[in-house]
């Protein structure tokens, strides 16, 4: 008995045709179609109908349902096999074009394949994927076949942008970086200035990154300069700083040399003999205490530092040295106070300064003052006796300050006015307190702040008695004594006035006008 | 014609998948989570089923709730959230889309779908035969209305700062086949096998 089973759809009609599984028994196996003899499909507007035997049919529906999930998420199925009767691939917007491949027929002789191709629309196509979703829900036909749905896996999609386009991304990231490194390429290197101080004792620092131009070190290239061997030995000893002043006055003390070594070397031992005339100087010269000769020679040594300081300063922190100088303005010895002075002395002029004492002269040492040199990564030069100025009158006694001996003034070495003896000085903390105040409004109404010409703060150490009149005063900053005039300190100073006890001040006269008092040592 | 999500099981235990989700099987997604464009693609199917009928954002809380899936859609708000991972929102969350979830919107897209399986076919023949003509597609009443309803909608929703969104709010002519072209992948969810074959598309290149 044939069966028949149909799927009717307003544009597609799906007819089976075949036998009863002969397996089953029962009713229901009797009604069931297990052998496919023939399949139809009606394609409304599409005559004659497409037919086939199992294999048509069976290409027919994994084709159809593999597509309609393409329609449904866009993502292209891997194509299929060759050996499938039939293809379907999208035509346009809203069309879809099924191919068939015939077989040939038995009655012909020929072996030519016909090949049916039917264009459908979109609910055309829908109509034969639900005729043949319907035929996999019928469990009365062929139930060895199952809608099997799966996900396209990740790496069979085909790409949906042609490859020029998808090229295109990657090819301009990697120009890009290929042209950005050719540029960084031909960047110079960085100099790497290795600082002396990190290496051992004996080694110099080289210049990290360049190749060496000189061809070797020192030591490789013997210097025939004659200069190079007078100053190798030099540093050892300080007693022996004056061997280099074997040069004549005036001379050049940097030897030029192109080794960049052998400059280094030189530089260190330059150092070490500015260091140690300073100390022999102050070892064995009088200092000069005059209060009118210390601001003569601040301002010598201004001039002359300042005229010869033209280098640009790279520098970013302030560069403090302590210099010995001679009653004729020469500067004798000095010593750096901070890292960076020491890092960066080649921009200042001291070295080229540096009036090393002649061995022989160091018996009969001249008198010299010390001075504090401040050179600011602004380009400003800052000079004052590293001691203070002293009173009028006074000459300051001789300090034998260690090295590292702070600038601030202390009240041991605070100047007294001119007294018979030292009074007391005032301790009590409400008197502190009320001297204060008459200290701030006694300055205060006296200074004129209509237009400070001073651009830093000026401190000032101003020596008051008990009643508030100011017995003296000097500055404490540098170049705060060059705008006395702007200040009211000299109009105010008696120095006649009692003086049998005293009280120290700090007073900070700010550019913006603002003015600060404070005792010197605090409210303790 | 079987339909298993036509039957509604009286009552559903708490935690158990939802009767009309069990015939979808569990996809093995990288990292759990619904793949980006599977979250992009359900919410723009929702969002045409709005453009095609009025007061579509009630129908869809009322099927939740004849389909039992109020377990899993449990109110307005939440259901707005869960649309809302469309990273094309305006106000898109970085929220993710369980597959649960995901299942449950898929069973009513289906579910809407089928309802309205008259008017899909309908508009796609009006928009064949006004494509086949040349005519300007305004001429045909219900599918100018449903292109205009679906712009207003895309424009409101989706982020105008993307660059995915803005290549469509550009021009009427892309929003138009995008509205289109999810009419037909709705044409799609209307048959027997729609919402398995929904489901199954929404991973196809992830796994």
């Amino acid at each position: 008995m044939q069966l028949q089973r149909r799927y009717n759809l307003p544009n597609c009609t799906l007819v089976l045709e075949g036998l009863p599984d002969a397996s089953g028994t029962g009713l229901e196996a009797s009604q069931r179609l297990g052998i496919l003899l023939n399949a139809e499909c009606y394609l409304a507007g599409h005559e004659p109908h497409l037919s086939g035997g199992k294999d048509f049919f069976t290409d027919l529906v994994t084709t159809v349902s593999r597509y309609a999930q393409f329609c449904l998420s866009g993502i292209s199925q891997p194509p299929t096999t060759e050996s499938s009767s039939v293809r379907l691939a999208p035509k346009g917007n809203d069309r879809h074009q099924l191919e068939v491949t015939l077989a040939p027929e038995v009655d012909t002789a020929s072996d030519i394949v016909h090949v049916r191709t039917v264009d459908l629309t979109t609910v055309q196509l829908f109509d034969l994927v639900e005729a043949i979703d319907q035929f996999f829900a019928d469990p009365l036909a062929l139930p060895d076949f199952t809608l099997a749905l799966r996900p396209t896996a990740r790496g069979t999609t085909a790409p949906t942008e042609p490859l020029a386009q998808r090229a295109l991304a990657p090819t301009l990231g990697i120009a890009t970086v290929a042209v950005a490194g050719f540029f960084f390429v031909n960047l110079p290197t960085p100099r790497v200035n290795v600082p002396g101080e990190l290496l051992p004792e004996g080694e110099t620092a080289q210049v990290v990154g360049e190749p060496d131009t000189s061809g070797a070190g020192a030591g490789a290239d013997p210097d025939p300069e004659p200069e190079t061997d007078a100053i190798d030995s030099s540093p050892t000893n300080p007693g022996e700083g004056g061997t280099i002043a074997g040069e004549t006055d005036g001379a050049e003390p940097v030897p030029p040399d192109s080794s960049s070594t052998a400059q280094e070397r030189d530089l260190e031992a330059l150092e070490a003999a500015a260091a140690a005339a300073l100390d022999g100087a102050l070892e064995q010269a009088p200092t000069i205490g005059d209060r009118e000769q210390l601001s003569q020679m601040a301002a010598t040594l201004f001039n002359r530092v300042n005229g010869a300081w033209t280098e640009q300063p790279t520098f970013t922190e302030e560069l403090i040295y302590r210099a010995g100088v001679s009653a004729d303005g020469k500067i004798v010895g000095y010593r750096h106070e901070n890292f960076a002075a020491r890092a960066y002395v080649e921009e200042t002029p001291l070295l080229d300064l540096l009036d090393l004492p002649r061995p022989g002269a160091a018996a009969t040492p001249n008198p010299m003052a010390e001075f504090r040199l401040v050179f600011t990564p602004t380009g400003r030069l800052e000079v004052s006796p590293w001691h203070g100025y002293p009173p009028e009158d006074e000459t300051l006694p001789r300090t034998q300050a260690s090295p590292s001996a702070s600038p601030r003034p202390s009240a041991q070495a605070t100047p007294r006015p001119n007294s018979d003896g030292p009074g007391q000085p005032i301790a009590s903390r409400p008197q502190l307190e009320t001297l204060t105040q008459d200290l701030y409004q006694q300055i205060d109404q006296a200074w004129d702040i209509s237009s400070p010409s001073f651009v830093d703060r000026l401190t000032f150490q101003v020596t008051i008695n008990n009643q508030g009149e100011i017995l003296d005063y000097e500055p404490v900053t540098a170049g705060a004594g060059r705008f006395g005039a702007e200040l009211p300190l000299a109009d105010l100073k008696q120095a006649d006035a009692d003086n049998g006890a005293f009280g120290i001040f700090r007073v900070v006269f700010t550019p913006s006008g603002v003015l600060e008092v404070s005792p010197w040592d605090g409210l303790e | 014609m079987s339909t298993s999500t036509s039957v509604t099981p009286p009552s559903a235990s708490p935690g158990a998948t939802p009767t009309v989700l069990e015939n979808l099987p569990d996809i093995p997604i990288r990292g759990g989570d619904c793949p980006r464009r599977a979250r992009q693609q359900l919410d723009l199917m929702l969002l045409a089923i709005e453009a095609l009928q009025l007061g579509g954002s009630e129908f869809i809380l009322a099927v939740a709730r004849d389909l039992s899936l109020l377990d899993v859609l449990k109110n307005r708000v939440y259901l707005w959230q869960l649309r809302s991972s469309n990273p094309l929102r305006r106000w898109a969350s970085r929220r993710t889309l369980s597959p649960l979830e995901a299942k449950a919107l898929v069973a009513i897209t289906c579910f809407l779908a089928r309802r309205l399986t008259v008017v899909i076919r309908e508009l796609l023949l009006a928009h064949g035969q006004l494509t086949e003509k040349g005519e300007p597609l305004t001429t045909h009443f219900r599918l100018s209305e449903y292109l205009e309803r679906f712009r207003a909608h895309f424009r409101a929703r989706m982020n105008p700062k993307r660059s995915a969104v803005l290549a469509y709010t550009d021009s009427d002519d892309r929003l138009n086949e995008l509205a289109i072209g999810l009419l037909r992948q709705l044409l799609f969810c209307t048959g027997t096998s729609g919402t398995q074959r929904l489901w199954i598309s929404l991973f196809d290149g992830e796994v």
